[in-house]
């Protein structure tokens, strides 16, 4: 099924971090992504999942391949602390909140302000409104979605991961921004920078002592 | 017929009706007579048709959807051969082991059954004969008082996410299963339970290799479970079917109180029902639907399994003794016990799991990560080349080890499997188990793990591997032979003691 696909030479990986309030179709989003499939009642997250798949952009000059690596988060507000962990060496983010919830967008602002504090300024988000199919039970209009990814200048998509709306689109933007920002490139080997750092999450160690071995 | 060679012991008898069979097997010994006798090279006292396997009536399981038609009788040897009444079931019955019905005469167990005689002779000195039990085929969803059996749904423990274990594992366990009940059955007598309420632990029986002896007095309840019970256990594991009574004796071994607690259980059931709208239940209402969504007591909006789920969530999220909350990784581990015990039973096991077992704050303020810290030492000190190359390519274990331990591994294995660690957790009373799990995981994949290359792969690979998992005697076979239990525990106190307080 899920097993790692070998990264081929020319494939350039991009670890992609999914974030966002619990049940707003974060795993689900990585699933039609990656398995074309779509699961009604996809079980919760617990810690993380990760799934992968390559993407050719063929209208590149030279085209390339890009290895999407993703790091799908549980979502339960309690994990929180964890999330640097998580997004730390990340290529993109992507927030995602349920447009049937006006909460789970609040939720998302505040993880886009977490971001911006903590996480790397190269890291590229996107603010994703899932469950467009579901507009009869709308809370949060397209404009909402907008308005809020041009003040934090974020790329903006809603999408449907139960019918695929907007699913390939988000990604293949998503790799060509992180091209052409210079985010990830080709020849480029750029490991996810996760460190074995143990201290409580939250006090994000500076780049340079990531290499370190944390011995506390 | 009974085709045990391909692992389905259950055989068709209408579109509606099936049978299971099981063979008693005795021996004739000068001066005593006939009687559960047997020489070692003999076939086990209860077996299939074969004579290889051991099958006890106790211990067989119904299957999915489908409930007992009728209670255990002897047939007669050749297949379904009794008159079946208009009920599908037969119009005349015998069900005394003490009849002499049915037997079937051979001079030795080699003889196949077809060979054998009705009649009994002075050459003849082994016996057997065919007990027979008729289950009929039902629809979950009209039966509901059916799911009041945990054994009902113990076959579909086979259960992971989206997954059922192949023919091979389903058989493998299920031999386990009826191993396990010969084993440990004798250990969950429901007097021992009572005795051990009321304060007459020396009266309770205790397992001198695998037969019943004598009651040795015992000074304290935890020398019950003694190195050989835990050695069933990690070989065998808890037999479903005396699953719910063996794991609340240990809970009470340990010193929980399960009267008191059960009592709690009712009182809070109450409150629970009216906070609907707090935080927790909200999340609470989402994570019901969607765990273990594919399996059979789970499955379907108000659904029976959904119900319970709930019930025991939201009684473990307001529980006085629970400062911390609902945590989603409990809707797994709630499932889980879900499967074999009543709501009540599941609240008590999983706040002794969780309140007397694992260290303070491991949810609460992710003080979960000390075992992991424990782990990455063992990784440094037991396999050097694993932790050079996870250092050299900035992979950490907690990407899969964090969401293993959040769960007690309920939300990665299958609930089978994730049974297994929980029992022996109960069993030994420390959940050193946590650790010991995932250091024996990478002892069981040292090769592969050397050759991943980022924290993304191995995240995948171990979480695609636990899923997959059916079968985790390898695994169990590693840790009974770890002698961690006492580092783990020691590292766990240092690194507590040494440790400045965590913040949330």
């Amino acid at each position: 099924m899920a097993s790692a696909s070998p990264t081929r030479a020319k494939d350039i990986p991009a670890k992609i971090v999914v974030l966002g309030e619990s049940a707003v179709g974060k795993s689900s989003l990585a699933l039609r992504f990656v398995r074309r499939d779509f699961i009604p009642n996809q079980e919760a997250t617990i810690g993380a999942s990760f799934l992968s798949r390559s993407v050719s952009l063929v209208d590149e000059s030279p085209p390339v391949t890009i290895k999407f690596e993703i790091w799908d988060t549980a979502g339960q507000e309690r994990y929180r602390a964890l999330a640097p962990m998580y997004y730390r060496g990340a290529a993109g983010a992507l927030v995602v909140y349920d447009i049937t919830s006006a909460d789970s967008l609040r939720k998302a602002e505040s993880w886009i302000g977490e971001l911006r504090r903590n996480a790397d300024p190269q890291t590229v988000v996107v603010l994703v409104g899932n469950k467009c199919d579901l507009e009869s039970m709308r809370q949060v209009s397209i404009q909402q979605g907008q308005d809020l990814a041009e003040k934090e200048e974020l790329l903006f998509y809603e999408t449907s991961a139960k019918d695929g709306t907007n699913v390939d689109a988000l990604f293949t933007n998503l790799g060509k921004t992180l091209l052409s920002r210079g985010v990830i490139a080709s020849g480029v080997d750029r490991r996810s920078t996760m460190s074995r750092n143990l201290q409580p999450p939250g006090s994000r160690t500076p780049k340079s002592e990531q290499q370190k071995r944390c011995d506390c | 017929m009974s085709n045990d060679e391909d692992g389905s012991t259950f055989v068709s008898l209408s579109e509606t009706m099936k049978e299971v069979e099981v063979w008693e097997n005795q021996r004739y010994v000068l001066f005593k007579g006939w009687g559960p006798f047997r020489l070692p090279t003999d076939r086990p006292l209860w077996s299939n048709r074969k004579g290889d396997r051991r099958r006890h009536l106790e211990s067989v399981l119904l299957p999915v959807s489908s409930v007992w038609a009728c209670e255990w009788f002897i047939d007669l040897p050749n297949g379904p051969s009794t008159v079946l009444g208009s009920e599908g079931l037969p119009s005349a019955r015998v069900s005394d082991p003490h009849s002499d019905f049915g037997w079937l005469y051979a001079p030795d167990f080699t003889v196949p059954t077809k060979y054998c005689s009705t009649k009994s002779s002075p050459i003849m000195i082994v016996r057997r004969r065919r007990w027979v039990r008729r289950l009929r085929l039902t629809d979950v969803s009209q039966h509901p008082e059916a799911v009041a059996l945990p054994s009902f749904w113990a076959q579909s423990l086979f259960y992971g996410f989206a997954a059922v274990a192949d023919v091979d594992i389903s058989e493998q366990e299920r031999q386990r299963h009826h191993e396990s009940f010969h084993r440990l059955s004798r250990f969950c007598k429901k007097s021992s339970l009572q005795s051990l309420q009321i304060g007459l632990v020396s009266s309770v029986p205790t397992i001198v290799d695998g037969e019943e002896g004598t009651s040795t007095a015992s000074a304290s309840p935890a020398a019950l479970i003694t190195q050989k019970v835990l050695t069933y256990v990690y070989k065998y594991g808890v037999a479903s079917c005396i699953r719910a009574d063996i794991w609340k004796l240990w809970a009470a071994i340990r010193g929980f109180d399960l009267e008191e607690h059960t009592n709690a259980f009712s009182s809070l059931s109450s409150i629970a029902g009216q906070s609907r709208d707090s935080t927790d239940a909200v999340e609470i209402g989402q994570d019901v639907v969607r765990t273990a969504p594919k399996h059979p007591l789970f499955d379907g909006k108000g659904s029976v399994g959904q119900l319970r789920l709930r019930h025991v969530l939201m009684t473990i999220a307001i529980c006085p003794e629970m400062t911390a909350g609902y945590h989603q990784a409990f809707s797994y581990i709630a499932a889980m016990l879900l499967l074999h015990t009543q709501p009540e039973d599941a609240y008590c096991l999983m706040l002794h799991a969780l309140r007397n077992l694992l260290p303070p704050g491991y949810h609460e303020h992710y003080l979960l990560r000390y075992d992991i810290q424990i782990v990455l030492e063992l990784l440094q000190s037991q396999f050097p080349h694993i932790d050079a190359a996870f250092q050299a390519n900035q992979i950490d274990i907690s990407v899969f080890a964090s969401g293993w331990l959040q769960g007690l591994f309920c939300a990665h294995f299958p609930f089978s499997s994730a049974a297994r660690f929980f029992e022996l957790m109960l069993a030994e009373g420390n959940s050193s188990i946590l650790v010991r799990v995932v250091v024996a995981f990478i002892r069981l994949h040292e090769k592969t793990l050397l050759s991943i290359d980022s924290s993304c792969s191995l995240g995948q690979f171990a979480n695609q591997w636990a899923r997959e998992r059916f079968d985790v005697q390898p695994l169990l076979d590693i840790i009974q032979d770890d002698k961690l239990t006492q580092h783990v525990l020691q590292q766990r106190e240092r690194l507590r003691s040494t440790q400045c307080t965590p913040g949330e």
